[in-house]
């Protein structure tokens, strides 16, 4: 109620209202809306009408009774809306089926509250052709994050364009998946998505394909350009992009149908800046897939967090993996965060470092539903050579943005996350460039936090095993390391 | 019809959000209101806006320009123009509930003695989630003023001064205002802390009425949001209670030493690393100053009026802020965490052993 009230307090007046509520609930919307002035006119429904609504209601849920619903039903219904010229409708608690059977009236508002586990986002779909505000507003008894929001609130205002979200789909040699990719993508048949596959020069025979589904399917863009690397493929697609919400989703991975409907449905519910599900992993050898556990799919998460340290700690809970995150667009433009398209490789670890960093709310929805393929020849990961050093400078553009922030956690944070890559880097790397690696790498911890402190990090936030080339590290002259020629070249 | 409250808004680059506040005073219920608009030398569409509404609406909106004096001046200068029997402050982010004006001159009306001071009860709306909460202290605001237009003294309601401090929620009668010699400190921050005891302890009645206005919080460009030098502005705030409280009663220790502790802590909080660093030492260095009576009051109060465990919060922190090697645990949240890991270990190790 009080969020109803805060978002009428916003609007100069909602016209001639009708609200759908029970009892009490009704009788305080209504005598609110009375003295506010808010409202034109007010009209409720009959106890007839009342009937009807729940009947057709409860007839649409059956699969069966779809068809049962009799045209005259349908008929009083919208005649109920047409003859009294209702502009907008509140609804209470417990109306969202009823209201779903209210198609094909034109609404300025829909605003109201549900009921716990009431299928808001349906509303939404049903209702965001024909509404031009909806603000659909979810009351929660009791939550376990710090900082969570206990009203939560889904806002929504027409644009020039439906288009909710834009998934971007970087495509560069993938030809033998690509087709899984899409297919996966499209069996969601939702009319407010777009698919953004931003072709980077490839010479395989990915063109035609695309060519042909972008044909079939309209929701399908398809973005011809320049072989620049992955990370100017995506940002090409962010500029393109024109939904509230964006996602990222690799050619040669796949997602379950519901994946993006749910992750759509959960960040805006609450104006999440970003929301997340787990992922699972598909090894193309065994064609086997296996869900990665342990990736913070628990409170507070679940519920939604707003608390800075729960929102920062994901980046070195997590691992980097952009393409099970929607992030809302607002957020990236406000903070300028893209893909730093002078890195060849590893372009989504400062992405990733810089969005957990700066965004204020996060939200995890708790299932696997992205599969990532690994074991495919030419898998970027799969480097054991030089082209490791690139680490240097992912590292280097991600201090020089840190830092002026001033705040010791970001900077603990971002040691562990340097400990981390190093770290692995340093067990895959070849015999020969090893000690090259190791002096850099010291070199770049030392400065954002000394000997003692990082000790220290690695004993609380985990991250033990990398304490042996750690102290191995400080036996090392290290002040050669500045000048010394290593490998700058990281483009081959 | 005779306007009865003026609202006073400075408003300093506000080009985003002015609208939205002026829109909601001219949507009241209630025509009986005017509004000064304090333009304090913004840079950007405010002027535009501001004298856009004054235009349109001569009788009720006045636009006032000046160079910039911080929030405190601005509403300094609003203040002087106020020639109705009460005035409200308004920030240009936050915005009235449709029926503020309604329910106050009602109150006023079925008043007997004109009251000094209005508390109204706001509600936070959070920018980002566009979520709203119940203010931080609706519930001791429902217990002191449990029906509409309650009228207590805060002489004898020590709990008024508890309240949050904020300007805005207070609506102040013209007449105390005037007898009291009241005006905000120019150019500075937290210029709302002082006044908050400084009225309180003046005035005798003091109604309350549970509508208001939404406070915005979430967006990153209040006052309450910077981490840099300005936070050092703090301690003139507390040097201001300090010699306020040398001339008041014993009784107003209490809720100012509160406040004063809440507020360092926060403030330290809320800083970065460098700012950090001056603004412990300087904290230490005001608590270091202050009689270790106000101290002893406040940890005897704290355990009268509280449980064991507020108390003991209050003691660490007063302590922390007291004594020099305590300040170390301010720079860095690592030590902190290091002993919760600890100590968690060992609560474990205990659970499974019995």
């Amino acid at each position: 109620m009080e969020q109803i009230k805060s978002y009428l307090s916003l609007q100069e007046s909602v016209g001639k209202v009708l609200i759908v509520g029970d009892g009490q609930w009704e009788d305080t919307l209504a005598r609110y809306l009375q003295r506010s002035g808010k409202a034109a006119g007010i009209c409720r429904l009959t106890q007839q009408e009342r009937e009807n609504l729940r009947n057709a209601a409860a007839q649409q849920s059956t699969a069966a009774g779809q068809e049962r619903l009799t045209q005259q039903n349908l008929l009083t219904l919208q005649n109920l809306a047409a003859e009294r010229q209702i502009e907008s409708i509140v609804f209470g608690p417990g109306w969202v089926e009823g209201l779903k059977c209210l198609t094909g009236i034109r609404l300025r508002y829909l605003i109201g509250q549900i009921g716990q586990g009431e299928d808001y986002f349906g509303l939404w779909e049903s209702f965001s052709v024909q509404a031009e505000h909806i603000c659909i507003v979810r009351e929660r008894p009791c939550v376990q994050g710090r900082d969570a929001e206990r009203r939560e609130v889904l806002e929504w205002n027409r644009r020039e364009t439906p288009v909710e979200l834009s998934v971007i789909i970087p495509v560069y040699n993938v030809r033998p998946y690509l087709e899984q990719c899409i297919r996966s993508l499209t069996a969601w048949k939702a009319s407010y998505v777009e698919y953004l596959f931003v072709d980077d020069g490839s010479t395989d025979g990915c063109d035609g394909l695309l060519e042909a589904w972008a044909a079939q399917d309209g929701r399908i863009r398809h973005i011809r350009k320049e072989n620049g690397g992955c990370a100017s493929a995506r940002n090409l697609g962010l500029e393109s992009a024109v939904g509230n919400y964006v996602g990222f989703v690799d050619g040669d991975d796949f997602v379950d149908k519901k994946m993006f409907r749910m992750l759509l449905q959960r960040a805006m519910m609450g104006r999440y800046e970003m929301a997340y599900c787990g992922f699972s992993e598909y090894h193309e050898g065994e064609q086997r897939t296996v869900a990665v556990r342990g990736e913070c799919m628990q409170e507070p998460y679940l519920s939604g967090t707003r608390a800075a340290e729960d929102v920062q700690r994901l980046v070195i809970r997590t691992k980097v993996a952009i393409w099970r995150c929607l992030y809302r667009r607002e957020f990236l433009l406000r903070e300028g965060i893209v893909f730093h398209e002078e890195l060849k490789r590893f372009d989504d670890l400062p992405f990733k470092v810089e969005s957990g960093f700066l965004a204020k709310s996060v939200v995890c929805v708790p299932e696997h539903l992205y599969y990532y393929r690994i074991g495919r020849p030419g898998q970027d990961v799969a480097c054991t050579d030089e082209r490791l050093f690139v680490h240097f400078d992912i590292f280097a553009l991600l201090d020089a943005r840190i830092m002026p922030m001033k705040n010791r956690r970001l900077l603990d944070y971002l040691q562990i996350v340097k400990l981390h890559t190093h770290g692995y880097a340093l067990s895959r790397i070849d015999r020969k460039y090893y000690r090259a690696y190791l002096r850099k790498a010291r070199v770049q911890l030392d400065r954002s936090a000394g000997f003692l402190r990082t000790l220290c990090l690695m004993l609380v936030y985990g991250g033990r095993g990398n304490m042996g080339w750690y102290f191995l590290s400080s036996f090392m002259k290290r002040g050669k390391a500045k000048v010394s020629t290593g490998p700058e070249n990281t483009k081959s | 019809m005779e306007a009865r409250i003026t609202f006073v808004i400075p408003a300093y680059n506000a080009e985003k959000t002015l609208e939205r506040t002026l829109d909601s005073i001219l949507w009241q219920t209630d025509g009986r209101y005017r509004v000064v608009i304090v333009d304090d030398g913004s840079t950007d569409r405010t002027g535009q806006i501001g004298k856009g509404y004054a235009m349109r609406h001569p009788d009720r909106i006045r636009y006032i320009y000046q160079e910039n004096k911080r929030q405190g001046g601005a509403r300094n200068t609003g203040l002087r123009s106020v020639e109705t029997a009460y005035v409200s402050f308004l920030d240009s982010d936050d915005w009235l509930m449709p029926e503020y004006v309604e329910r106050i001159t009602g109150a006023l009306d079925a008043a007997r003695e004109a009251p000094e001071i209005i508390m109204t009860l706001p509600v936070i709306y959070h920018e980002q989630s566009h979520g709203v909460r119940d203010w931080y202290d609706k519930e001791l605001f429902e217990r002191i003023f449990p029906a509409d237009g309650t009228v207590v003294d805060p002489a004898r309601e020590l709990r008024l001064y508890q309240f949050e401090v904020n300007i805005c929620r207070k609506v102040l009668q013209m007449d105390f205002v005037r007898r009291t010699g009241f005006s905000f400190r120019e150019k500075m921050k937290w210029e709302d802390v002082y006044p908050h005891f400084y009225l309180l302890s003046r005035c005798r009645l003091c109604m309350g009425i549970s509508t208001g206005f939404y406070y915005r919080i979430g967006e990153g460009t209040q006052t309450t949001a910077c981490t840099g030098s300005e936070r050092l502005e703090i301690l003139q705030v507390f040097d201001d209670l300090e010699r306020f409280l040398e001339q008041e009663e014993e009784s107003l220790i209490f809720p100012v030493m509160r406040v004063i502790v809440r507020f360092a802590f926060w403030c330290i909080c809320m800083a970065d690393l460098e700012t950090r660093e001056v603004l412990v030492r300087r904290v230490q260095n005001f608590f270091g100053r202050l009689p270790g009576r106000y101290r002893r009051i406040l940890l005897r109060e704290c355990i009268r009026q509280y449980c064991l465990k507020d108390a003991v919060q209050y003691a660490l922190l007063t302590a922390a802020l007291r004594y020099r090697f305590c300040g170390l645990i301010f720079y860095d949240y690592l030590p902190q965490e290091i002993c919760e890991r600890f100590f968690k270990k060992i609560l474990r190790a205990q659970k499974r052993v019995s």
